[in-house]
């Protein structure tokens, strides 16, 4: 990495102007809980937190993990620092829709295709072994997520893009 | 020390650690201290440790006075204390102080207990009749108690005392006690007394998991427990049972535990950004004693941030604690803890080593909760009005950490000044009693010793004429089955037991002038003594039986309801009386055969002298100095101030110690009772506490001048260290390449200008914490980076500053420079042994190459300057002066006290102190209470005029002797020594502890500590083993 040519030192200030991010202490309390960590590739919300800090900026206009997230807000709960993470994430959403307003995230089509950025109810022998019933997904019931595809499909973002959406 | 000025008294408030300490210190200096605690017991936190590092044994009681030992009862610390010039008032609040220095008068509440410990028998027959129970808080809840219970199962006495909030008033312990010692109606007391000065210690809470905001997603089972809580699952006390730490939920052996850090403590989310400082070593310890004792099974995992082993032989404790004992560290913060269906802990981390998520299960999760909200300070700042500072601690006078500011004659000690480890109490406990000695010595007020009745001349060879007197207690002895007729009737059948008396009641003052008058005509030369709570009572017992012409050490006292009681039914009433016969009659044997011991006195050269004119052996000399002792300050430089005085300017806490070192000189050289020696060195010592006597050479500017002899009493080593040098990371190969203390100084002068600067790395732990280098943190060199770094970013914003770090010690409150810096921008990057930064010089340039931690990636920077944090050396000269005073080195060149956690600025060798970075780096407020504290050690030596050595030492029969020497090497006291000369053994009378080491290792039987004779110990054997006593009548 070359901080010469690739950073723009003032970049938090662009992104996080409260500056809260500067507190972090890469502790990993935000990733160690996050269901977005699960993902592939995943959601590590401290090391965005470290590519603002050094003014990373092409990279981080790059990253598709913020649009992963499911705003459970467990991250901002238990960072010690109050560095609110999830704000974070939704700053950098804001500074890579602003910079780029055709931006389509990726994440619509994880919900086009599935009705959610995650998989949801993966816990189902967790849920059984508990004695609870099984998580009524959309995704679990194939004529519910055609008449939302289609749905979808009338949205502009959507119908503007439907290449994306085959 | 005229008799009519009144003894100077101190009120010690809090009776944790510290104050324990500060109260003995007083107590042995001859004031009268009254030590009160809130709670219902003496010892703090560390009465529910059981085991404390680096021993993992308990030491508490290695914290009582050395010399001087029969003025205080020496047994189990976590049991009580005993000394007569220390009044222990537990159970008692401070609830109004008024009046100012030298003249405070205090209000105190003595809170009802509802159970009279003067009459209570403490046979527990209340305990049992209780129908309630609730959690026990001294065992966190892991155990129930009744209503009316013990409040520290080991304290002795064992007060009882009833919880009024869970008592249902049924009435059933007042329908059992045989006493009536309980009464349901007491009430609180209030009691006013006056004092001359008084020592804050109330000490610090640690988190209870009730009170903790992120219980919710870390306590989520009853397998999670505080880190105090599992002290209590390794306590034969608490749940340690059948070699098993028991998980508290199914009591099932726990064998996988992990330790999560920081729980409470740096975090700003909480409003607490300081760090709690002895949760990692408290981590490590658990770790290590959880394998120790729930078997070599158990695995042990530690969740941390920063692994702070900033204190003195920390660092070699973790690197055990891993290689050694197998604890595993992870460098995570984890988020939550999960309880699986099946009971089993389950925590997800994300691996720093290797940027992967991992999931493990454990049986036990233990909390390192660290200080909770400073509550007491708030109390303390009202009822002595003063404000507290931002981060709610009493502020004290700059330099100081036990002067509470603006007000005369009040200190500070221990975790009251912030959590502080035992060693750190023990340094503070001394130097707040150091400090309230100056103020009181500034008093017309006296110092009082013990009971100045001659000890009564012996005749060693007259026939043993022995007298037994028992203390019927009231009517508690019979009320308790106890034949005192039977009792009479058969001891005087004893051969050579030529008076037997029963007084009623010895504690009354007739009781103890009728004992006298019997005594007196009893014309016995030895005496045994039966009474309750022989603890308590054994030095006013024995000053009794001095007044009637008994020799001390020919009297006995011995438990009378415990010999009596113990382990019997309590239906058996004879078979009591029985036992107690025998036992008494065991102990007539051991006293027949005791030889009368001697205190010996011995004079006191009452100069000091002190080793090192920096910051601390100046302090240590001005200190002592305004007590009226005399001192001989030897400097080997041509200056005073040391490192600190000379060069450093400013620190980061906005302290000068430059600036506070030329006023110390200028003190110093004016005082009249410091002689300074400037190129100075001692080149040869000899002698023992009270009398030294020291050659010391100059070597100034190339002219020898003569050798002079100094005589002392003692001495304080204060050498010192400096800024370590190093060779790594390109150091001398580019002039850029520079130590943080270079840095300083070019930024100081203006020889440094960062305006064009855009890049700063800075190297931490250069050569440190690493074997074969430094193997030690400095403690310093975190601060003295982080006052570097925010020095950049004040004077150029723009420039980009590195901060490359193995762990940031920014130990308790100066968290809050790591947090600044961090908020100008300066960013920290995390790196390992095994993956260190790499420097190329290019071109006369630096390059450095480092890992990026969070990223996992390489970067390159070439700086402007590269600044390394190369740690604190020891003096090179410590070698010399650690074989002229025969005192130890540790292996990093710092000087060894006699123990790291219990007795830090003493040495072994007694009449030999030690303080500031002779001991180990540590930060100057440090410095300068470690001075305070060696000063007051020095003082309370050197100021009675006289020691008094203890009666119970060892000796040589020297017609035994092979001279094998092996009792000199197993003498944890170096009270023994080869005398070459006259080929024999020396013992040092005021060193000998009286421990039997010795004895032990002596094959020949020629070691023996006095008192305690074959002879005497084979008959109390012989009479243990005899036959029961036939009982004619009743």
């Amino acid at each position: 990495m070359d901080l010469q040519t690739e950073a723009v030192k003032d970049l938090w200030k662009d992104v996080d102007r409260l500056g809260d991010l500067l507190h972090c202490f890469n502790c990993s309390t935000c990733l160690s809980g996050c269901p977005a960590s699960y993902g592939d590739p995943p959601l590590l919300v401290r090391n965005l937190a470290r590519k603002v800090l050094y003014g990373l900026e092409e990279e981080l206009f790059e990253e598709d993990t913020p649009w992963a997230c499911v705003s459970c807000s467990k991250c901002e709960e238990m960072c010690p620092m109050d560095v609110k993470p999830f704000e974070l994430i939704l700053h950098i959403r804001q500074w890579q829709s602003t910079n780029d307003e055709t931006r389509v995230p990726p994440s619509i089509t994880e919900i086009y295709r599935r009705g959610y950025t995650q998989a949801v109810a993966t816990n189902d022998e967790l849920r059984a072994e508990l004695g609870l019933k099984p998580l009524p997904t959309i995704n679990k019931n194939e004529e519910q997520l055609k008449l939302f595809q289609e749905m979808l499909m009338k949205t502009p973002v959507v119908a503007a893009n439907d290449y994306m959406f085959g | 020390m005229s008799e009519k000025k009144p003894t100077g008294k101190v009120l010690v408030a809090g009776a944790g650690i510290s104050g324990i300490k500060a109260a003995i210190e007083l107590a042995e200096t001859g004031y009268q201290v009254l030590l009160t605690d809130a709670s219902t017991q003496v010892g703090g936190i560390l009465a529910k440790l059981d085991y404390q590092f680096p021993t993992d044994h308990c030491g508490m009681c290695r914290m009582l006075p050395m010399v001087g030992r029969e003025y205080s009862s020496e047994y189990c610390m976590r049991k009580s204390l005993y000394h007569e010039n220390i009044e222990i008032l537990p159970f008692t609040e401070v609830v109004n102080i008024e009046g100012d220095a030298g003249n405070y008068k205090v209000e105190l509440k003595k809170k009802a207990r509802y159970v009279n410990p003067d009459v209570c028998n403490e046979l527990g027959k209340c305990i049992e009749a209780c129908p309630v129970e609730v959690d026990d808080e001294f065992n966190h809840g892991l155990t129930k108690r009744k209503a009316i219970y013990k409040s520290v199962p080991h304290n002795v006495p064992q007060l009882l005392l009833i919880d009024k909030q869970s008592c249902t008033e049924c009435g059933e312990c007042v329908n059992v006690c045989s006493t009536n010692a309980i009464d349901l109606n007491a009430q609180d007391e209030v009691e006013s007394r006056e004092v001359h000065s008084i020592i804050l210690a109330s000490g610090i809470k640690l988190y209870n998991l009730r009170d903790f905001e992120d219980a919710k997603s870390y306590a989520v089972s009853p397998d999670v427990v505080s880190s105090l809580a599992f002290e209590r699952m390794l306590s034969g006390t608490g749940t340690y049972e059948d070699g098993m730490i028991k998980r508290p939920s199914d009591g099932k052996p726990a064998k996988k535990i992990a330790w999560i850090q920081c729980m409470g403590s740096r975090n700003r989310r909480q409003n607490r950004d300081y760090c709690s400082s002895v949760c990692c070593m408290f981590a490590l310890k658990e770790a290590v004693l959880a394998k120790e004792k729930g078997g070599p099974d158990v695995e042990t995992t530690i969740f941390y941030m920063d692994m702070r082993t900033f204190g003195k032989n920390f660092q070699r404790y973790k690197e055990n604690a891993v290689e050694e004992h197998g604890v595993k560290l992870i460098r995570c913060r984890v988020q939550e803890v999960i309880r699986k269906p099946d009971g089993t802990l389950q925590v997800r981390y994300f691996d720093p080593l290797t940027n992967e998520f991992f999931f493990e299960y454990y049986d036990l999760v233990v909390l390192s909760t660290g200080q909770a909200p400073f509550e007491d300070h708030k109390k303390w700042a009202g009822l002595i009005h003063t404000d507290l500072d931002p981060a709610g601690l009493l502020t004290t006078e700059p330099y100081s950490k036990v002067k509470l500011a603006g007000k005369d004659g009040l200190f500070m000690c221990g975790s009251l000044m912030g959590l502080t480890d035992i060693s750190e109490a023990m340094s503070s406990g001394i130097a707040a009693a150091g400090e309230a000695t100056n103020f009181l010595t500034s008093l017309d007020v006296s110092r009082k010793f013990g009971d100045d009745t001659p000890e009564p001349k012996t005749n060693d060879r007259s026939a043993p004429k022995v007298a037994v007197l028992v203390c019927q207690c009231g009517e508690f002895a019979g009320a308790e089955g106890l034949d005192t007729k039977l009792l009479e009737t058969e001891l005087r059948k004893v051969k050579d037991v030529e008076a037997v008396h029963i007084v009623e009641s010895m504690c009354s003052a007739e009781g103890e002038q009728e004992a006298l008058e019997a005594l007196k005509k009893s014309g016995c030369n030895r005496l045994l003594i039966g009474a309750c709570q022989p603890y308590m009572y054994r030095r006013k017992l024995k000053d009794v039986a001095r007044k009637a012409g008994f020799n001390s050490s020919l009297v006995q006292v011995f438990d009378i309801l415990g010999v009596s009681r113990r382990g019997l039914h309590e239906d058996d009433k004879t078979a009591w009386t029985r036992r107690a016969i025998k036992e008494i009659k065991s102990d007539i044997a051991s006293m027949k055969e005791k030889p009368a011991l001697h205190v010996q006195s011995q004079p006191i050269n009452e100069t000091a002298l002190v080793i090192g004119g920096g910051i601390s052996g100046m302090q240590s000399a001005l200190s002592l100095a305004n007590r009226g002792i005399p001192v001989h300050l030897v400097e080997k430089s041509a200056e005073l101030g040391g490192f600190a005085g000379n060069s450093i300017a400013s620190t980061i806490d906005g302290l000068a110690p430059m600036e506070m070192a030329k006023d110390m000189k200028l003190r110093v050289f004016e005082h009249k009772k410091i002689d300074v020696h400037l190129n100075a060195q001692v080149e040869q010592t000899e002698g023992t506490l009270g009398s030294f006597e020291s050659k010391i050479v100059y070597n100034g500017n190339g002219e020898e001048t003569k050798p002079i002899y100094l005589h002392h009493g003692a001495t304080i080593m204060a050498t010192g260290g400096h800024e370590g040098k190093t060779d790594e990371y390109g150091y001398g190969q580019a002039d850029n390449i520079m130590t943080q203390f270079e840095f300083k100084q070019g930024l100081e002068s203006g020889e440094i200008d960062l305006s064009e600067t855009e890049n700063v790395v800075m190297i931490q732990c250069v050569g440190s914490r690493e074997k074969g280098k430094r193997e030690y943190c400095s403690r310093i060199c975190c601060m003295w980076a982080m006052a570097n770094a925010l020095k950049i970013k004040e004077k150029n914003p723009d420039t980009r500053v590195f901060v490359l770090y193995r762990d940031v010690m920014t130990y308790g409150f100066l968290e809050q420079y790591y947090t600044k810096a961090r908020l100008a921008g300066v960013i920290f990057v995390s790196y390992d042994l095994e993956n260190r930064p790499e420097v190329e010089i290019v071109e006369g340039k630096p390059v450095v190459k480092f890992t990026e931690s969070v990223l996992d990636r390489p970067l390159e920077v070439s700086p402007e300057y590269l600044i390394l944090s190369t740690g604190v050396d020891p003096e090179p000269s410590n070698k010399d002066i650690a074989e002229t005073f025969k005192v130890d080195l540790n292996r990093d060149g710092f000087f060894m006290e006699a123990d790291s956690k219990w007795r830090p600025v003493e040495f072994q060798q007694m009449g030999t102190f030690l303080s500031g970075v002779a001991h180990s780096p540590m930060p100057l407020p440090d410095v300068i209470m470690q001075a305070e504290a060696a000063a007051q050690k020095t003082f309370t030596y050197l100021s009675g005029g006289e020691i008094q050595t203890a009666r119970v030492t060892s000796s040589v029969k020297d017609a035994l002797c092979v001279r094998c020497q092996r009792c000199i090497v197993v003498c944890p006291f170096e009270a023994r020594s080869y005398n070459e000369m006259e080929h024999r053994i020396d013992i040092d009378p005021s060193a000998c502890q009286g421990c039997g080491m010795c004895a032990v290792a002596c094959r020949n039987n020629a070691a023996e500590v006095s008192g305690w004779s074959d002879r005497q110990l084979m008959s109390v054997i012989d009479e243990k083993l005899s036959d029961d006593i036939e009982l004619s009548t009743t």
